[in-house]
């Protein structure tokens, strides 16, 4: 059943682009792992700004990173899983039913 | 010599059967074209939102100013709706840079020419297939 899946999927091109939509969406969490202390750090001193506070404001913070880290990993664990199903082994052979000769049917 | 077309990777030469790379599964697979497809779609995404908010509110100035006949008031300083304005605006900007970015790396690699013109010797690729 899974051999057919599997068949169905790469024939359909339905496991490429959903291959290719998972693998952008992976690069960009990776990029996103660098971004989100930035951002974070921005925000927090923006609404400092406007919202005056006692306590200082605390620089980058590697907490930041942890959800993208973690959305990037399981994305990439999926994706190479999926990968390597699909794409690394090729198909097994079909035991294909000898076609009926029209002939003899006659 | 390395071809130049999208997703046409040399075969080696003996005939003897290789582990294929991670790069020519991308490319064989389609699975790189689409992802470059997908990432220039974010970047044209991003970059047609990024001016959005400044030229709407470019517009309703102008707007306004003909509706009164003069010209409308002009703050001496960003309050909090223009400074959100321009961080979102911002924030589109460098998310259409990322993704146009991504998408280069990723074309130069797997395909060894840019994003665009991949696509378009992909798109090629597909039509002479389609009519063989």
């Amino acid at each position: 059943m899974f051999e057919r899946l599997k068949r169905t999927l790469v024939e359909s091109y339905v496991g490429a682009i959903a291959l290719g939509y998972l693998l952008a969406e992976v690069i960009l969490h990776f990029v996103e792992i660098f971004a989100s202390p930035v951002a974070a750090w921005v925000e927090r001193n923006y609404y400092q700004s406007i919202i005056p506070r006692t306590t200082p404001s605390a620089g980058l913070s590697l907490q930041d990173a942890l959800p993208e880290s973690e959305r990037f990993l399981i994305l990439l664990l999926v994706w190479y899983l999926l990968l390597r199903w699909l794409y690394f082994k090729p198909f097994k052979k079909e035991a294909s039913a000898p076609s009926p000769n029209p002939e003899q049917s006659v | 010599m390395r071809s130049r077309h999208a997703g046409l990777t040399p075969m080696p030469a003996n005939g003897e059967s290789m582990k294929p790379s991670l790069r020519k599964i991308l490319a064989d697979s389609h699975i790189a074209a689409i992802a470059i497809a997908v990432l220039l779609f974010w970047m044209l995404s991003s970059a047609f939102r990024a001016p959005w908010d400044p030229l709407s509110r470019a517009a309703d100035f102008l707007f306004t100013a003909v509706a009164i006949g003069g010209v409308p008031y002009i703050p001496s300083k960003l309050d909090f709706a223009d400074r959100l304005m321009l961080f979102t605006t911002v924030t589109y900007f460098f998310t259409a840079l990322i993704s146009f970015g991504v998408a280069w790396l990723l074309s130069r690699w797997v395909y060894r020419v840019g994003p665009f013109r991949s696509l378009s010797n992909y798109r090629t690729q597909l039509v002479r297939r389609n009519r063989v």
